[in-house]
């Protein structure tokens, strides 16, 4: 069968077994369901087990790369990476989400397509330490044991890139080895894959990385038309406002607006550009990488300038993450806090996780609830020296850190502090922006219902702006392929329905995450929307779908994620916002509380409730439980599945 | 080898790969950067020599100024 778009295999491995096989993709399953994100999805309901522990063998790891991934089009390098994630969702450690991390990748999904594959499904536990090699036709489990425990992540790109040549790389660095719950994977160095413990799950099946080449290429059906609707997209780019300050910062270009969404730390918001501002990041950025064919170009290398740090760097997806990371610390030492980043990264640590747990740490003990003796002699003071033995003993599982390593609510029982109240942990997981900050925009309300745990990217809309003008968020909503009725719906009062809302936008970032395209194109109002999306889809894969059917696999995906998570015991009760949300926030800037998104009304838990409400009938899902209904379930085509 | 018709700025290259993918499906018509004309390293960027003398195609998809058609 010829295939266009897709690459048309899906490559299986079986670690335990050492067994590979390469099987053809099924088109009307991959029209469904699109590809990568959604793919992941449907191939994960037949794989997962539910209620089996994230981290035993037979659980997988699905990797999709989407039909447009390789292609001309703009930011086509998305990979998803799905795994039962292992960071406990609850206090008694009985549940555990699925769904699917998303990394930019320069090369790694561009190659896993030029070498045939659009999924790669590995199960099992090697017997000793691997990578698997994918090379075209040549798939091979390689042994590992003279990376495992002895290279970082960058230092296993080099060397496998050393080896195969220009090559897209996965690799895990000691966090993950060491199976710690808050490990990740890095995607061509420069991106992250699986925040909460992606990383675990390759290290508990004895896999170091995967490197991919390939050499076939993409065939599209419809060239002429695929082309065009690229050049739309690339013309109509340069006039964005955002289109050259990209290529100088990154999306750093964006501090302006963004640093409002940030926690307000020791200094004034103000205060903060003279630290991280962009003229601190101008000087810092040594020089930047796009993803595949992406025109925005985000992904940044940075180099200390000055100080006791002179000379160290790092690689990141961008610099907002250095001040983020700084603020958490409340230093203005660019210096440190790019270090400490480059040791995460290198052992495969998530940042914002060391982030979080550091500051509490230092806060708890500043306020003598914790003592030197409860960490193993360290006086944790704000300082580089602090920090870095704290984040070696969670990463190296040393001492105190062996209970910190296993999630939020060990850590908490090990200090007798109640971390889920005390942060605000929604799903057993650190919420990357916090609502009394942020106000309540879909991107904070995807933090509750998001299947897949405390994450947010895939509603970054025009939204994840503060105080956008309602015309112009209206004038876009039109672009979400909404019906007359469903418009209505989102827009029936003075202002827009967040739970509404935020259905339609899950429903096009998974789009965007299946076909395999990045979500800053929609953040930063490119012209990526289901239009656009539809051209792309049925030019390069010969499979016409219109952009209401193009969302209706959107919607099928995201109620497919749903059922993953119902089977594994999730209900209406996991959606619920965190106490902490209702507790005004008092900073140095004064006091923060959770607000609608123009910051006229305080919301209550009631305001939250009938949110809920108005997503879940929006969804179509049942209110009471929280879980898609069979007549949703039937008009999707997803009425032989149970949960 | 080197192409008289255009201005290579190494340093602007974000290794997107929007050269080759061009290049590889006008030319052959799959998006496949083994197969492209123009060839991106780490640290170098250079032409095949197979590659037509006042082609520019490359360039024209360069976002990042990297490709300069002269």
């Amino acid at each position: 069968m010829k295939y266009f778009g897709y690459a048309g295999k899906i490559l299986e491995i079986d670690l335990t077994r050492g067994q590979i096989l390469k099987r053809d993709l099924d088109l009307d399953l991959a029209s469904a369901f699109i590809g990568g994100y959604g793919v992941n999805c449907r191939l994960a309901y037949d794989l997962v087990e539910p209620r089996l522990p994230p981290l035993d063998p037979q659980n997988p790891l699905i990797i999709g790369a989407g039909p447009l991934v390789g292609t001309l089009a703009p930011g086509s390098g998305q990979i998803q990476g799905l795994v039962k994630f292992p960071l406990p969702a609850s206090r008694d450690g009985e549940k555990y989400y699925v769904g699917a991390g998303s990394s930019g990748s320069r090369l790694f999904g561009p190659m896993l397509k030029y070498a045939g594959y659009d999924h790669l499904v590995i199960t099992g536990r090697a017997p000793n330490p691997v990578y698997i090699k994918v090379i075209d036709d040549d798939v091979e489990i390689c042994d590992a044991r003279n990376l495992w425990g002895k290279t970082d992540t960058y230092e296993t790109n080099a060397c496998l890139t050393e080896k195969y040549g220009r090559s897209g790389t996965l690799a895990i660095g000691a966090a993950g080895e060491n199976l710690v719950r808050f490990a990740l994977a890095l995607t061509d160095n420069r991106s992250t894959l699986g925040r909460n413990g992606l990383g675990a799950v390759m290290g508990s099946k004895n896999l170091k990385a995967i490197v991919a080449k390939g050499s076939r290429g993409i065939a599209i059906a419809d060239p002429r038309r695929f082309m065009k609707t690229v050049e739309e997209i690339r013309q109509t780019a340069t006039q964005n406002p955002f289109f050259e300050p990209l290529h100088r910062l990154g999306i750093h270009c964006a501090w302006d607006d963004w640093k409002i969404n940030l926690n307000v730390g020791k200094w004034p918001r103000d205060e903060w550009d003279k630290a991280f501002g962009k003229k601190k990041a101008e000087e810092t950025i040594k020089d930047i990488r796009a993803c595949n064919a992406c025109i925005l170009g985000c992904r940044i290398s940075c180099e200390v300038k000055e100080g006791e740090f002179a000379g160290e760097g790092t690689q990141t997806c961008q610099f907002l993450h250095v001040a983020v990371f700084a603020q958490s610390f409340n230093t203005e030492d660019l210096g440190f806090v790019i270090k400490l980043m480059d040791e995460c990264n290198r052992a495969g640590m998530c940042v914002l996780a060391i982030g979080a747990i550091a500051s509490f740490l230092a806060t708890l003990f500043e306020q003598g609830t914790i003592t030197p003796a409860q960490l193993d002699g360290l006086t944790l003071h704000r300082d580089f020296a602090s920090f870095q033995a704290l984040a070696q003993k969670i990463i190296h599982r040393k001492g105190f850190g062996d209970r910190i390593a296993d999630g939020w609510f060990t850590a908490g029982e090990n200090f007798s502090v109640d971390f889920e109240k005390a942060l605000g942990l929604i799903k057993g997981a650190f919420p990357t922006y916090d609502a009394r900050v942020v106000k309540m925009d879909p991107r904070i309300f995807q933090l509750l219902v998001n299947p897949r745990g405390a994450h947010h990217p895939q509603t970054h809309w025009i939204t994840s702006w503060p105080m956008q003008p309602l015309d112009r968020i209206k004038d876009r909503a039109r672009k979400l392929a909404v019906t007359t009725e469903e418009y209505g719906r989102i827009f029936a009062g003075d202002s827009f329905n967040t739970g509404r809302l935020t259905r339609h936008l899950q429903d096009l970032g998974m789009t965007v995450d299946s076909l395999g395209m990045c979500i800053f194109y929609p953040l930063f109002d490119f012209e990526v929307h289901m239009d656009s999306l539809s051209e792309l889809y049925s030019a390069a894969t010969g499979i016409g779908l219109s952009p209401r059917d193009l969302k209706q696999a959107g919607e099928r995906t995201y109620n497919m994620l749903k059922i993953l998570n119902a089977r594994e015991g999730f209900t209406r009760e996991d959606d619920l916002p965190p106490s902490l949300w209702f507790r005004p926030k008092k900073t140095v800037e004064g006091v923060e509380e959770i607000m609608d998104y123009y910051r006229i009304r305080r919301l209550s838990k009631d305001d939250l409730e009938n949110l809920l409400d108005d997503y879940y009938e929006e969804r179509g899902w049942d209110p009471k439980t929280g879980v898609p209904t069979k007549k949703k379930l039937e008009a999707l085509g997803l009425n032989d599945l149970h949960f | 080898m080197n192409k008289a018709n255009i201005r290579v700025n190494l340093n602007k290259c974000t290794q997107c790969s929007s050269c080759q993918l061009q290049c590889s499906f006008f030319y052959f018509k799959r998006f496949n950067p083994a197969q492209a004309r123009i060839v991106i390293e780490s640290d170098s960027i250079h032409f095949t020599d197979d590659c037509i003398a006042k082609c520019h195609l490359c360039a024209d998809y360069c976002a990042y100024g990297a490709l300069i058609k002269l």
